[in-house]
Order: C-alpha cells, then structure tokens, then sequence
C-alpha cells in the first residue's frame, strides 16, 4: 500500500514530464483504487472456487454459454458467498486512506489537525478527534450493517 | 425459435423403422491420463428408443453419456448427435446442448434462483424466447412433475425427490430431442425413489429418447428397449432387459447381476 502510494508520487514525477504529470490527488486515487482492486479480485476468485463444478455442467448441458453462465449462475452466487470478506476488505479499505498523509494529502485526521493548529478554531482537540472517530464509526457501521443485509436477502444459505 | 404450442404439445414418436441414428458412436476412446475409459465403444441409438446403461462403479458409463454432450471430450473416434458431429467447435457444441437434456445426481438446480426461475433461465436466455411465454412453458412441465405449487420457493427447500423432478423439468423446458440421465435416483432417500422413476416413465411413455445410466432394474425392465452392460471402459453386452435378466450372455453381466439382485 504504502510503496504504490510512494511510485505514485516520489517516482512518477521523475519519469514524467511535468505537462503529462496527472494531479497528486489523481495519482493517490489511481494507487488506491489499483490496491483495492487486487484485495478485491483475491476475495472474489474464493468465491469462485466454492462454486461446484456441477453448476457449470447443469449450465453447460443447458446449452448456455460461457460469459452468460458466469453473468446468471456462478457470479451471484461467488459473490453472495463472499459478502462477509467484501465487507471487511471494503471497511480496510475506508481506514486506509489516512495513508495519504505519508504523500503530503490531507486525510480525514490531518484535516482535523490542521483545522486544530489554526488559532481561529474554536473547539477542543478531544471534540475534534471524537468527531472524526464518529465520521470513520458512521462510514464502518453503516456499510457493515449494508452487507449484512444483503446476505440475509435472496435465498437462505444452503 | 420454438412456438409455445408444440413445446407444450408432445409430439408422439416416429416408428423407429428407416429413421436415422439420433446418436451414433463410432470407435470412441478416451484416456483419464494413462487410464483408458472408453474403449472402443461403438453404440447407435434410434429415435424414440430407451437405453438403460449399467455396470459396475468405474466402468465409464457416466463417462459415455457425459461424452455425448461434451461435459467430457473424447479423444478418437466419432460421436454424432442429432447429424451434428461433435468436435472442437463450439458453436456446434452449444447448438448440441441445447437440444440434449441432462439430469445429474446431484440435482444440480441453481440454488440462488427460484424454481420457476430455474425453468425458465435457458428458455429467455438461449432460446431467446420472452418471459412470459418461458413462464407458460416451465408452468406446465411442473404440471406435469407434479409440483406447480413449489414453483416461487428455493430448491434448497424441496426435499430430493421434489428437487430431481425440478431437474428432469427443467431439462424439459428446452424441449430436447434427447434425455440423459446420469444416475437420477441414486442421491436420493429410498422413499423419494419412485416419484422420480414414475416421472421418468411417463416421459419414456410419451416417447422421449432417453438413455439412463441407473441401477434401478425394476425401472429398467419396464421401460428400457436395450440394457447395455459396461465394464472397464468397454460395453460387454447389449441385450433386451427380458433376455439381459433372466440369461445373460456373458460372464462379467453373469456376475454382476449376481452381486446387484443379491
């Protein structure tokens, strides 16, 4: 995580001229999503693997063919098995990207520090800090509560 | 594309004289590594004509019939389906599937769809046909199973007996020229047995070419035209069931019987 964010924008500057360089903002997303796609392809390939060969066959024999087979019978069923791990891999997801901050950008908590270390700022440091703790809770929370509901919809697990 | 009312309408079978071989096996060979499977098998089926294909486990008969729609490839020989050949083409392969029912042991539905789903899946999506119209059909092969009242649950909530005839219509509802029935009855609770031995013969009654892979000898006498007996990747014997039954003519059917009738 932390070596892509760091080619993102220590190395890519000196490979690039400056006019084709994208924003470091674009840079910090492009590593980020590229991180996030490889957790994410790993968890969803599990899922695969826990599809019995039969149901390839009884989609075979019914003459469907490959990529609609994989779209109607085996994917909403990988994915389904795989919703706990999605979730998890998604909420680290959400926390990681204070990791910004190594590259200069502001995240959630360096926003709140800086907000702290400007005089005209009225509230407390704890406030602030609980604040920011109820932001990441409300984000993790919810999105936690999301993939349990949609596990608990369609058919019940066999 | 099919018009609703001849899938729904079976048409009875043609006299079997002078129709041409719906399967045709030519020298089929096939290998699992160094292990033979299939030797040499050489096997014609009519139109309409019922196989009933048994032997002891590991004798390839599985293997035979899965070839025949290609879940296995066989690698000498010919297999024609239906005036299709079956090589690496894919194309041909699918247009082969579509016309080939299957039925598993192990049932096979797709468990995150619902029965009536399940149904009507290859129908809008193979076959092109509308919703609507896949609906009618998968209402009436349920009809015909037994169990239109199960059409909105789950398979995960029909017993085994239920969940196999939900196969058998599911297969149905492409309207195939040929049934393949790869040991349908042996997953399932003896009590549950007979409903989806009584499924199978009505359809055999309608005309249905079929050819079963099963144990079931009761089943088998009933309906079946030929009894083939497979040992060690070969077929041994091809008999009628009374003649199969009662004086087989080789040593191995001989003994195999013996074991199976106790």
């Amino acid at each position: 995580m932390l070596s892509i964010l760091f080619v993102a924008s220590i190395m890519m500057p000196l490979f690039l001229p400056e006019a084709l360089l994208p924003d470091k903002f674009v840079r910090a997303l492009v590593a980020l999503t590229i991180f996030a796609a490889a957790y994410l392809a790993e968890v969803i390939r599990g899922g695969l693997q826990a599809i019995p060969n039969g149901q390839y066959e009884a989609a075979a024999s019914l003459g469907l063919p490959f990529w609609r087979t994989q779209r109607l019978v085996i994917l909403p069923q990988a994915i389904r098995v795989v919703i706990p791990a999605l979730a998890n891999t998604i909420i680290v997801m959400i926390k990681n990207t204070s990791l910004i901050l190594v590259i200069g950008l502001f995240d959630l908590i360096s926003s709140g520090k800086a907000a702290l270390a400007d005089p005209e700022w009225p509230s407390p440091a704890a406030e602030t800090f609980l604040f920011i703790g109820a932001i990441f809770f409300a984000l993790s929370f919810s999105f936690a509560r999301f993939a349990d509901f949609l596990e608990r919809r369609g058919p019940a697990a066999h | 594309m099919l018009n609703s009312v001849s899938a729904i309408r079976h048409v009875p079978s043609l006299p079997m004289t002078n129709d041409p071989a719906v399967v045709e096996m030519v020298g089929v060979n096939k290998w699992y590594g160094a292990f033979h499977s299939l030797k040499n098998i050489d096997l014609t089926i009519q139109r309409g004509e019922k196989l009933v294909i048994c032997g002891p486990s590991g004798s390839g008969k599985s293997t035979m019939i899965r070839c025949i729609n290609r879940l296995e490839e066989h690698q000498q020989g010919r297999i024609v389906v239906d005036g299709i050949e079956l090589t690496g083409d894919l194309k041909k392969i699918d247009e082969i599937r579509r016309d080939v029912g299957m039925v598993f042991q192990h049932f096979n539905l797709f468990p995150h769809l619902t029965i009536l789903e399940n149904l009507t899946l290859a129908p809008i999506w193979v076959r092109k046909m509308r919703r609507k119209e896949a609906e009618q059909i998968a209402m009436h092969y349920l009809d015909r199973v037994k169990i239109p009242d199960q059409a909105h649950k789950y398979p995960g909530q029909l017993s085994g007996g239920q969940q196999q005839r939900v196969a058998i219509a599911r297969s149905l509802c492409m309207s195939p020229k040929i049934m393949l029935f790869d040991e349908p009855t042996s997953a399932l609770d003896p009590e549950m047995v007979k409903e989806v031995l009584d499924t199978m013969v009505s359809l055999a009654e309608e005309g249905m070419t079929m050819l079963c892979v099963s144990h079931e000898m009761g089943f088998a006498r009933q309906v079946a035209d030929r009894v083939v007996f497979m040992d060690q990747g070969e077929i041994v014997e091809i008999n009628t069931p009374a003649e199969f039954f009662s004086s087989p003519h080789h040593e191995r059917s001989k003994l195999f019987l013996a074991q199976i009738l106790h």
